[in-house]
């Protein structure tokens, strides 16, 4: 369905103010919906008579959220804001005001990027990375284990290990050595994840519905988002995917029920790919200016009901298009 | 053939899981009833890859091998990890999170069916948000009352319907919230029970029936209940329970009816 792209979250954060240029630029129809600037502004959604129904109050006019065509999501809880409101009466507008919302991206009938039930394997890596294989895909070996001596074989068979976290939550990906070993005995406490490193160069594949754009991140850091604290640098470039890897890609975004999915990639030495997570709320806007414009560009014009396969679309110089 | 369990995730208070437990070793069936303590106590080791299955063994020397394992019937409404009690809030919701990412890969990758799966954190969900469910059952062709979430009345929609719940905050003011109509005010509910393909509690409207089977399956669900209400127009839904009550024989037989042909499949 065409019609306007709902933009929802706090618009100065740069993944979604890059989508708001780009819809003007592109002069893609567009709202904004700031959840830093809900005062005098309301929402209801719901069901009357078995029909869905959503309608918003910017402050100026009463829009009919059922006419857009599409929608990008970066709500965050209200409680997380800076700045919230401490009025009570406010408090509970905020809060209802995100929940209206909310609930009704996750059933409205629209493009949403992304829906938060499709991103829910994200919380849990190795479940996700079972949905990974499936696709095609080769992951990390890994192993989720509160065994002290289980992490001693595991690492006498891969050699370099790393651990992070298993759920959605945000870890830095360290490595298994030096005065960590020592502290092993403290997994007892709760299994954690552990990973054969990977060596090889990363990528960061966004796919918008069937369009690839690719970074190629050059780091030596075991964790190039944290490339500082460990006194390396990183560079993002850039890049083009295999046409069959990228149609990989497009197929694994798809499978998770993602409009928009941002993909960890491993080129190893021998050439073979390995896939680390799917993100559905990925950053696009923190890799290379490039592909974050090339990316903003195809989300607006994707959720906007933009072209759809077998329709002529002029390619993107930076895509990598699939097989 | 080896003969499988019926995995059963219960704290010991669960009054429902004795319930089904005991339908189910009048059925001849084995079961295997294991807490969050239980779980947080085991030995694990668990890769989401590979030929090799979990390797689970409890602090008893117990040891679950995931082939033994024929369907799980999940009745844990948190997972509040022991060790973690008196830890800050933030290392308990990462504990908490940490162990329902592991919990989730585990039983994904018995490739059994699970009534029903470890929940993640979202609120919004179809199966835990009114909207979700009221827009999924109509699409279902199941007649739902009205519903609105609405920030305030300024719209309208609200009008006519009541305020689901009470506000701390000041009279007048708590106008923010979630709307529904009154069809259940006052009125006891008729509350059917589905468990994977069969429905319970709606013999004689089989057409009803296979639509409350295929919305639950939409949910994403493997076990619910739905709580009508008659009106003139026909049995109307009001309320959802993923986690129901199962503290009635008969019940209790459907859900073990329905555990022991899951066994019988995975067997």
């Amino acid at each position: 369905m065409k019609g306007p792209v709902l933009i929802c979250g706090i618009a100065s954060e740069s993944p979604l103010a890059m989508a708001i240029e780009a819809a003007e630029r592109l002069g893609v129809a567009h709202r904004v919906i700031d959840q830093r600037q809900l005062a005098g502004q309301d929402i209801e959604a719901g069901v009357r008579g078995g029909q869905l129904f959503a309608r918003w109050w910017n402050g100026a006019e009463s829009v009919d959220l059922t006419r857009c065509g599409g929608a990008y999501t970066r709500v965050v809880p209200a409680g997380m804001l800076r700045n919230r409101p401490t009025d009570g009466r406010e408090v509970l507008h905020d809060h209802y005001f995100v929940d209206a919302l909310n609930a009704w991206l996750e059933v409205a009938p629209l493009r949403v990027a992304n829906r938060l039930a499709a991103g829910m394997s994200n919380a849990s890596k190795p479940w996700q990375a079972q949905l990974i294989r499936a696709a095609g895909f080769a992951t990390p070996v890994s192993l989720l284990t509160n065994d002290p001596d289980a992490v001693r074989a595991f690492r006498r068979r891969h050699g370099r290990v790393v651990f992070k976290s298993a759920s959605g939550v945000r870890s830095i990906v360290t490595p298994l050595e030096g005065a960590l070993d020592a502290q092993l005995d403290r997994v007892r406490a709760l299994p954690t994840l552990f990973q054969a490193y990977v060596p090889g160069v990363n990528y960061r594949v966004h796919v918008i519905g069937e369009q690839v754009f690719c970074t190629r991140i050059d780091s030596d850091a075991t964790d190039y988002r944290y490339a500082g604290r460990e006194g390396q640098a990183s560079a993002m470039v850039a890049d083009r995917l295999p046409p069959d890897l990228a149609r990989r890609c497009v197929a694994l975004t798809a499978s998770l029920g993602l409009e928009m999915g941002g993909i960890d990639l491993k080129r190893t030495p021998e050439g073979e790919y390995v896939c680390f997570e799917v993100n559905p709320s990925p950053a696009y806007s923190c890799f290379d200016r490039e592909s974050a414009e090339a990316v903003a560009e195809a989300l607006v014009i994707h959720l906007s009901g933009g072209a759809r396969r077998g329709n002529r679309r002029q390619r993107h110089p930076l895509e990598s298009a699939p097989a | 053939m080896t003969e499988r369990v019926v995995l059963i995730l219960a704290e010991p208070d669960d009054v429902s899981s004795e319930f089904v437990g005991r339908q189910l070793r009048q059925r001849g069936c084995r079961v295997l009833r294991v807490s969050v303590a239980d779980l947080a106590r085991a030995r694990w080791q668990h890769s989401p890859e590979g030929e090799g299955a979990t390797t689970l063994v409890f602090a008893d020397g117990r040891q679950v091998h995931d082939a033994s394992i024929g369907v799980v019937l999940n009745r844990l409404a948190s997972l509040a990890l022991p060790a973690f009690a008196h830890a800050s809030p933030a290392d308990r919701d990462y504990a908490g999170a940490e162990f329902a990412a592991l919990l989730s890969s585990w039983l994904h990758r018995l490739q059994v069916p699970v009534a029903n799966w470890v929940s993640g954190d979202n609120p919004y969900a179809a199966a835990r948000h009114p909207l979700g469910w009221h827009v999924l059952a109509a699409g279902q062709g199941i007649e739902v009352a009205d519903f609105v979430v609405a920030s305030s009345l300024r719209g309208g929609a609200g009008t006519g319907l009541w305020r689901v719940g009470g506000s701390a905050y000041p009279r007048g003011s708590d106008v923010a919230g979630w709307y529904r109509g009154g069809e259940a005010a006052g009125l006891a509910l008729q509350w059917i029970h589905v468990f994977g393909d069969a429905c319970c509690g709606l013999d004689e409207e089989k057409v009803l029936a296979a639509r409350c089977v295929a919305f639950v399956r939409r949910l994403g669900l493997a076990c619910a209940a739905l709580g009508f209400v008659a009106t003139a127009v026909g049995p109307c839904l009001v309320e959802l329970e993923p986690r129901p009550p199962l503290e009635d024989d008969k019940v209790a037989g459907c859900c073990a009816d329905w555990l022991q042909r899951a066994l019988a499949v995975a067997s």
